[in-house]
């Protein structure tokens, strides 16, 4: 088989790159620390969301100094908190998401940052991000769940540390 | 003319995309081009293009010229 | 001068139902699209917002399954009894996986359109991906099935007449186009598996009540087990295409016949273990996993990128041959005015924007910002928006002719077709690229909320709202023009005499250069299906270890469902 010098050339140049893509795609997980949203929480009977502690009472918890959980029911068509009431935490903490669907699936995003991803029924997918400055964002479902999909939205605020109250502590 | 009709209708099909990305590029280095900008951009290079198209060939070697013939 | 139709009148009638199968799913289909960018941009709202899904399944199936696979059965079969130059084994054969796959078609369409009317008790707004727990009517997953089963007859028809022809010429080298119907062929059987299980064994006896669940996660990693594949199932037809007959229209011959064997071996055997690039936000997924597919992703770029190499040289190599001269001055010696060449070679040139849009979607943590976005519809509309369906359309004004005997009405509606579909596509995909960006979702009837606005990076969504709607418009005058193009032909008469001879390009590096292991497809088979075991077995093992067999629980949830209703029930469940 007799390849074109050109062509060598191509194709060593081709091997580079793709070697590029996934050399850029490793450091964003090991040089960046971008985890993705993997089998870390166990499954859940979608039936008997009320009987799990985290989510029969879906809601923001402390769980350290600037580290908060934030647990999701992600329904048709609401995010449960944030569609009723914002989701409310303090500026410049560790956020960690947990949302699970009790019935089909659906997406929990924040638009315009890279906060994103799939809520399936029976899994928990939980996503940590770290928010900065006070600004309101909202939430949306990206994937088709039924008729009234375009009307599943949230809100999620990051707000100043002083007008920061946990619900528990009202 | 400098190339066939279809090849320049091609041409500026083609410079489309590029004009369109032009805005791309130009925010990406911090200019704010808005739509009519692009747009006043867009008929310029056309019509550069399309003038480039038409304009007669420079006269080769071998070829008579203008006068001549 | 042989046209096709005179050396093979009988297949040149099942293609040419199949076309026209194929075109009645694009006028469709393109109708429905325009529909769509009008409602999405709330420039005219002619359905509910709930019925907009309905709208968009039949957009996706129709185009996506529908118009892509009946045209690449056409082109396949012409492909191979071609390079073959003998018929097929039984045309009776052939008639049958047409019609198994049209009423496959039918059966699904009924439920698909039944939810647009109001009378109809029956429907099937699920998408083209048809995740459970949402559910469609039983129909629509019957009809799926028929048609997945009228493919596999379709390359059962052409493995059967390789061999045939293989008992003849027992010697000769398989004819590259030959080559590529049978690799893609054995990968389609390799993938379309995972769907097949999906509907067969989960989806449609839990649509009957058979079942009383299924494992979510389940039955979508076996969706994209085949969702991703079946892109290249649309892009290898396309492919051949490009190396087979766009050298020959360009004036000139294929660069290198061994190196299409080995891009086409390469698809054969990275084609499948991908499919999970589609679930990098999915729970439940091991990282790990996740990393294995993006590594096959990205390899999977190499056989398009040689794909470029060779095409452009080859084309260039047709430039020569027809005077043309210098570094680039050898473009404006190319036949421009020709619908099929300038159409295929627009469709080539976007597909490479595509490949850049793709890089980023296969960038496992850079997914995260575009993943389900307006990004992802505007990567798909120039892979099989454009580098499939305009290929597809310019070759018909090559195919047509060939197939009905008579010459296309107007090559010069078939040029501003072609430049029409590249500049509305131009607008329309950008402006879908820039507002996934900011984060506007997919699949959405009205991507305007009531708590927040999308903020694009620059410009305004006033804008990009325009880029769609205009950029939709053109695409959707383009697909008029080809279809009155194509209907206008076909009232005209025969005239044989002005078509021409049906043949491909020949390579100037011919086979005999190629060693015979690229031809070894048993080989070539073995390692794929490795591959798919080695990718896959873990995975799908876990997912089953996991939430088992049917999943840990849950209820199939109809689109009837009214909204008001849905959040009554979501709530007394959850909160209360």
């Amino acid at each position: 088989m007799n390849i074109h010098a050109y062509e060598k050339l191509w194709l060593a140049a081709s091997l580079v790159l793709i070697v590029l893509f996934i050399g850029s795609v490793t450091y964003g997980a090991v040089g960046a620390g971008i985890a993705m949203v993997d089998d870390a929480e166990g499954v859940i009977d979608p039936d008997a969301l009320d009987e799990d502690d985290r989510f029969a009472d879906p809601r923001v918890e402390e769980v350290g100094e600037n580290e908060y959980e934030v647990y999701v029911v992600a329904g048709q068509f609401f995010f449960d908190p944030g569609t009723f009431e914002p989701i409310e935490v303090p500026e410049h903490s560790q956020v960690t998401f947990y949302v699970t669907s009790p019935d089909v699936i659906h997406s929990f995003s924040i638009p315009g940052t890279n906060a994103n991803t799939m809520v399936i029924p029976g899994e928990v997918a939980s996503m940590t991000v770290e928010v900065g400055d006070p600004q309101e964002y909202g939430i949306v479902c990206n994937e088709f769940c039924g008729g009234g999909h375009h009307d599943m939205e949230g809100e999620f605020h990051v707000v100043p540390e002083d007008e920061f109250t946990l619900e528990a502590d009202e | 003319m400098r190339i066939s009709p279809g090849a320049l209708l091609v041409l500026i099909a083609v410079s489309i995309p590029f004009i369109v990305q032009s805005r791309t590029v130009a925010a990406f280095i911090g200019l704010d081009m808005s739509v009519w900008q692009m747009i006043a951009l867009g008929t310029v290079t056309i019509s550069a293009i399309i003038l480039w198209a038409v304009w007669p060939e420079k006269w080769l070697p071998g070829r008579p010229k203008l006068e001549e013939g | 001068m042989t046209t096709y139709i005179e050396r093979f009148p009988a297949e040149a009638r099942v293609i040419r139902s199949t076309f026209f199968t194929a075109f009645i799913a694009l006028g469709i289909g393109a109708l429905f699209g325009l529909l769509q960018v009008l409602h999405r941009t709330d420039v005219h709202r002619l359905v509910d917002s709930a019925d907009y899904y309905h709208i968009l399944t039949i957009h996706g199936v129709l185009l996506a399954l529908t118009f892509t696979i009946f045209f690449l059965a056409g082109v396949f079969t012409w492909g191979l009894t071609t390079s073959l130059d003998r018929g097929v084994v039984d045309v009776r054969f052939t008639w049958a996986w047409y019609g198994l796959m049209v009423g496959g078609t039918a059966l699904a369409a009924i439920p698909m359109f039944g939810g647009l009317i109001d009378g109809i008790d029956m429907s099937a707004g699920v998408l083209f991906t048809f995740y459970a727990p949402l559910q469609a009517h039983p129909l629509f997953y019957l009809g799926l099935a028929l048609f997945i089963i009228g493919t596999w007859l379709a390359g059962a028809d052409w493995i059967w007449t390789y061999l045939a022809w293989r008992r003849e010429n027992p010697d000769e080298r398989i004819p590259l186009p030959t080559f590529m119907v049978l690799t893609t062929t054995l990968f389609w059987y390799l993938s379309s598996l995972g769907v097949a299980i999906a509907v067969v064994v989960f989806l449609l006896p839990w649509s009957l009540g058979l079942l009383e669940q299924v494992n979510p996660l389940l039955t979508r990693t076996l969706f994209w087990y085949f969702g991703h594949p079946v892109v290249y199932f649309w892009l290898m037809p396309t492919y051949m295409l490009w190396y087979v007959l766009l050298p020959k229209v360009a004036g000139g011959k294929l660069f290198s016949d061994p190196l299409a064997r080995v891009v086409f071996v390469l698809f054969l055997l990275l084609s499948t273990p991908t499919g999970i690039h589609h679930q990098y936000l999915d729970p439940g997924i091991a990282e790990g996993f996740k990393f294995i597919a993006m590594t096959n992703t990205m390899f999977l770029l190499l056989p398009s990128l040689l794909t470029a190499f060779t095409v452009v040289a080859s084309v260039e190599h047709g430039a020569r041959q027809r005077g043309g001269t210098g570094y680039l001055g050898w473009l404006g010696a190319l036949p421009w005015r020709d619908p099929v060449f300038t159409g295929m070679a627009l469709a080539g040139l976007m597909f490479a924007a595509a490949g850049f849009s793709g890089m980023v979607n296969a960038g496992m943590n850079i997914n995260y910002l575009v993943h389900n976005t307006f990004w992802i519809v505007g990567h798909f509309h120039l892979t099989v928006g454009t580098a499939v369906a305009l290929t597809f359309m310019a070759v018909t004004y090559w195919l047509l002719p060939q197939i009905t005997g008579k010459p296309i009405w107007s090559r010069s509606v078939g040029l501003a077709q072609v430049v029409t579909w590249f500049v509305g596509m131009t607008l329309m995909s950008n402006a879908m690229h820039r507002g996934g960006l900011s984060g506007v979702p997919r699949r959405t009837a009205e991507p305007q909320y009531e708590n927040f606005d999308f903020t694009p990076a620059f410009g305004t969504m006033a804008e990009l709202d325009a880029g769609v709607v205009i950029g939709g418009s053109l695409l959707f005058l383009s697909a008029v023009l080809f279809l009155g193009n194509v209907f206008v032909s076909l009232t005209g008469g025969k005239d044989l005499t002005s078509i021409p001879e049906n043949a491909y390009a020949e390579a100037l590096s011919g086979a005999e250069d190629g060693p015979l292991i690229l031809d070894n497809l048993k080989l070539w088979l073995v390692i794929a299906v490795l591959l798919v075991v080695l990718t896959y077995a873990l995975p799908i093992g876990a997912i089953i270890d996991r939430g088992g067999l049917l999943g840990p629980g849950g209820s199939p949830y109809p689109l009837v469902v009214e909204s008001g209703r849905a959040i009554s029930i979501g709530l007394g469940e959850v909160v209360a």
